[in-house]
């Protein structure tokens, strides 16, 4: 324990790790965090570092940077930096060319995100007109990129996501210019999250402009790949700091960033300053806000107003149309026959930014719906660790993480609408249980009756 | 004395709790059983992770005390993790096998081990840094208990041993099953002529109390958890459960990883707390950031070696991060840095540094946990922490409540 590395080896951090609960074989991240960082360089003279070979045998590629260790550290201490330099090792290692390039393919998340929205309309067309075939040849595809062919992709949606350009016009002190930065999900495979942040964002009294974005590389980080990931830092800070400086001058103050995506947030407000030195950085991220965190702080009064004007209107449709033409329209959502069940899920990275719940303490406040407490299991990890749980060779253990939540959202019973920030666990959630997942913006936006697509 | 005010919002509660330790979670509890809202912020989940569940100390016969011990016990048992309702303090061993007692017990952990029981404490052959023998050992020297013990194989699914892999796989029904079987086929004969039998505290995370139950109609004999070395099952336990609880209310928000870096004090009170940023407003807050464990408390290079400091000039030996942000006077003897902590009046209201010898009061701040002279030559045990966070909890909510009342009228 020094001032430089303060663990004392409590394992506290050990406590926390849904992976090491799950895998005996990870070695956790106690022995893989400071621990093994401070192997690196043998410690005395003449004796031989640890590398991929140690790093391989603890089993790093397992964890997945859902950052509760660091959470758990009682000195404070970013365990999960630790981990991930573990973790990226293992991509040194001679004979790991097949690791690697699911790796990079990961990483590079904006290529992916462009080319499967390419696929788009021809994956509609297919789904159309032979979907057992069109599903069978998306089997394929994943399997190709390495990917687990027991995922269902998304459906593929109707239109990329576009935000109309007028709202984008110069916003003044009164009615100031959100920048909205959507994320990869949004941008490539769910555009309703989208349309409905801004039509909640847009009721709430703000304009709305989507920058000129790329990926926020907060994948690309989870996969060892710490060059692609400050690649992806310096591209967002140029594409972003121009959107800030051109809005700031026309409407005299600094306008927010906002997310949906807990992870992008994430990466922007905490990792950024890390990867990319001086103050550039620095100052975006406290322009970074949660998309919850906003509605709640800054944009709740006039929200909570708006939503209680619509309520007014009309009969509040909680899911924004959303149910109709689901696959699964659960029984309680059908407004004839009572409240809406939902219960929220927080995602790692929702906890690692350490604003609470503030999605659903507003849906709370305003009624909306009849909440449901999943038990504490529910507050576990639902296993997915970003996109590491898309992977062929990590599925199984993907499961395995998530099991005692997914188990847990299974007893609720299929009525149960869960929502969650992160679209991540939503995809697995869904995928595993069969239960409903949302957006909580989605519901927001339903209420306000704004278009969610 | 403030931070830098850069911050872009703030949340409004009518108690804010700084920590999220034992006395932390028992302060915004009790705070928020009179409906008030309550946020608690945190840099992590503090020393619960090392924690054996156990609370050590006395209870004091009082009224006040009673009270703390019925609330605890109730808000415990709420929150999935009952406590065993024996009077008195309860004689057990520690992870090495030496005599402790406890004040408050889990269920699972409760036993009385009066010197020349009959005990037979298993160890797991695969769960890391658990040693039966030693233990056994020990506790039939320090304890005077008639120890056995014996050790039995989990299998491959144990993997590495790491504590919460083994209680992952007792809550897996199946696995259960399984080792239940074995349990009473290797232990049976040993168990029958013992009066206890000691488990390492990993019997789940989520069913614990169950699986116990279930070994104990097995084994036919009581069956209780030890405390552990950390990674302890029993204190992560205690954390989500109670985390759980608190959050499902509706009325607590809990804000863990953030570092409160920053405050605004005006006429001796505290206005907000601040991570740089958000700002945490509220009518009172609870001070539990804990010892040295936790990372509540800073000891430096010089502590060790007894280069003491007088008071107001201890930079660098010993430090407690968050007071100097709200300009708090800490106190403590010179290397006995368990003994350091911050000086408060009767009520807990922590006095400030500087002008006046530390005359002035935080007049809505109550410390609670690590409070100089209370702590001892030991630091503050796990009863006296729970008492204090209890007391804090109430105190604050009640400056809460009678702030809203002025307001109201």
């Amino acid at each position: 324990m020094t001032a430089d590395d303060p663990c004392v080896g409590c394992a506290s951090c050990v406590t926390a790790c849904p992976v090491a609960a799950a895998d005996g074989g990870f070695g956790g991240p106690k022995a893989l965090g400071p621990a093994f960082c401070r192997g690196l360089d043998g410690g005395w003279p003449g004796n031989p570092g640890l590398g991929p070979a140690e790093a391989a045998a603890l089993g790093a590629g397992a964890c997945i940077q859902c950052h509760r260790c660091d959470l758990a550290c009682p000195m404070g201490l970013p365990v999960s930096d630790f981990t991930r330099r573990a973790k990226a090792l293992l991509l040194s290692r001679p004979g790991a060319p097949y690791a690697r390039y699911v790796a990079r393919l990961l990483a590079e998340q904006e290529a992916l995100g462009r080319f499967i929205a390419t696929m788009r309309l021809p994956r509609r067309l297919a789904h159309r007109l032979a979907p057992g075939l069109a599903r069978g040849a998306e089997r394929l595809g994943l399997q190709a990129f390495g990917l687990s062919p027991r995922r269902s992709l998304p459906s593929p949606p109707a239109r990329t996501f576009e935000v109309p350009s007028s709202d984008g016009l110069a916003g003044s002190r009164d009615r100031p210019t959100v920048l909205l930065y959507a994320g990869c999900h949004v941008r490539f495979y769910d555009p309703a999250v989208g349309h409905a942040a801004a039509g909640v964002l847009r009721a709430a009294g703000y304009r709305v402009k989507v920058p000129a974005q790329v990926c926020c590389g907060s994948p690309a980080l989870s996969e060892g790949r710490e060059d692609l990931a400050v690649e992806a830092a310096r591209a967002n800070l140029r594409l972003l700091d121009q959107a800030v400086a051109r809005l700031s001058e026309s409407q005299g103050v600094e306008p927010a960033i906002v997310s949906p995506c807990p992870s992008c947030t994430l990466a922007l407000r905490r990792q950024f300053p890390d990867l990319v030195a001086g103050p550039a950085a620095a100052h975006l991220a406290s322009l970074v806000w949660d998309l919850g965190e906003f509605l709640s702080g800054p944009a709740r009064p006039r929200l909570v107003e708006a939503v209680q004007r619509a309520r007014e209107v009309v009969p509040p449709d909680p899911l924004g149309g959303r149910g109709k033409g689901q696959a699964r329209p659960a029984s309680g959502t059908d407004s004839a026959s009572g409240p809406v069940l939902w219960t929220h899920h927080a995602s790692c990275h929702l906890r690692a930014l350490g604003s609470g719940r503030p999605l659903a303490e507003l849906l709370k406040a305003l009624g909306v719906g009849l909440p449901v407490d999943g038990g504490p299991a529910v507050d576990g990890c639902c296993g997915m660790g970003g996109l590491a749980g898309l992977k062929a060779a990590e599925h199984d253990r993907s499961l395995a993480v998530g099991s005692p939540v997914l188990r847990a959202y299974e007893a609720l019973g299929q009525d149960v609408l869960v929502l969650s920030e992160c679209p991540m666990c939503r995809w697995q959630i869904s995928d595993a249980t069969g239960l409903w997942s949302l957006h909580p913006v989605e519901v927001l936006a339903g209420l306000l009756g704004a278009p969610s697509a | 004395m403030s931070g830098a005010t850069t911050e872009r919002s703030a949340l409004d509660y009518d108690v804010v709790v700084v920590g999220a330790g034992l006395a932390g979670l028992v302060a915004a509890a009790s705070a928020a059983e009179s409906g008030l809202r309550v946020g608690i912020v945190a840099r992590s989940s503090g020393s619960l992770g090392l924690w054996s569940g156990l609370v050590s100390g006395r209870i004091p016969p009082t009224e006040a005390g009673a009270r703390a011990v019925r609330f605890f016990m109730g808000y415990s048992a709420a929150a999935g993790l009952p406590m065993a309702e024996v009077p008195g303090t309860l004689r057990l061993v520690s992870a090495t096998g030496r005599p402790v007692t406890s004040a408050l017990t889990p269920r699972t952990a409760a036993a009385d081990l009066a010197p020349g029981s009959k005990v037979l404490v298993v160890g797991f052959s695969e769960l890391a840094d658990y040693p039966a023998a030693l233990i056994a050992e020990t506790a039939s020297r320090l304890a005077g208990l008639d120890c056995h013990y014996r050790s039995l194989s989990l299998g491959s699914a144990a993997g590495r041993g790491l504590a919460p892999r083994i209680a992952r796989l007792f809550d897996d029904e199946e696995w259960f099953d399984g080792f239940l079987t074995s349990a009473r086929r290797f232990l049976a004969a040993d168990a029958s002529s013992a009066s206890t039998v000691l488990l390492p505290p990993v019997t789940g995370l989520d069913h614990f109390g169950r699986n116990v139950a279930r070994l104990e109609d097995s084994l036919g004999t009581a069956v209780r958890e030890l405390p552990a070395l950390p990674p302890s099952v029993p204190g992560h336990r205690f954390s989500r459960l109670w985390r759980h609880r608190l959050e499902s209310t509706g009325r607590v928000s809990v804000h863990i990883g953030r570092t409160v870096t920053g405050s605004r004090v005006e006429n001796d009170r505290c206005r907000w707390v601040s991570d740089g940023l958000v700002r945490y407003e509220a009518t009172s807050f609870v001070l539990a950031t804990g010892g040295v464990a936790g990372g509540g408390i800073v000891v430096g290079p010089d502590a060790f070696f007894g280069l003491s400091r007088s008071v107001g000039d201890h930079a660098g030996l010993v430090t407690k991060p968050v007071e100097p942000v709200l300009g708090l006077e800490t106190r403590g003897e010179g290397a006995a840095w368990l003994t350091w902590g911050v000086r408060t009046d009767y009520d807990g209201h922590p006095y400030r540094a500087g002008e006046g010898g530390g005359a002035r009061r935080l007049e809505n701040v109550y410390v609670a946990g690590w409070e100089a002279g209370v702590s001892g030559a030991t630091g503050p045990q796990a009863a006296s922490t729970l008492l204090d966070a209890y007391r804090a909890g109430s105190l604050a909510a009640r400056d809460a409540c009678l702030a809203r009342e002025r307001w109201e009228t």
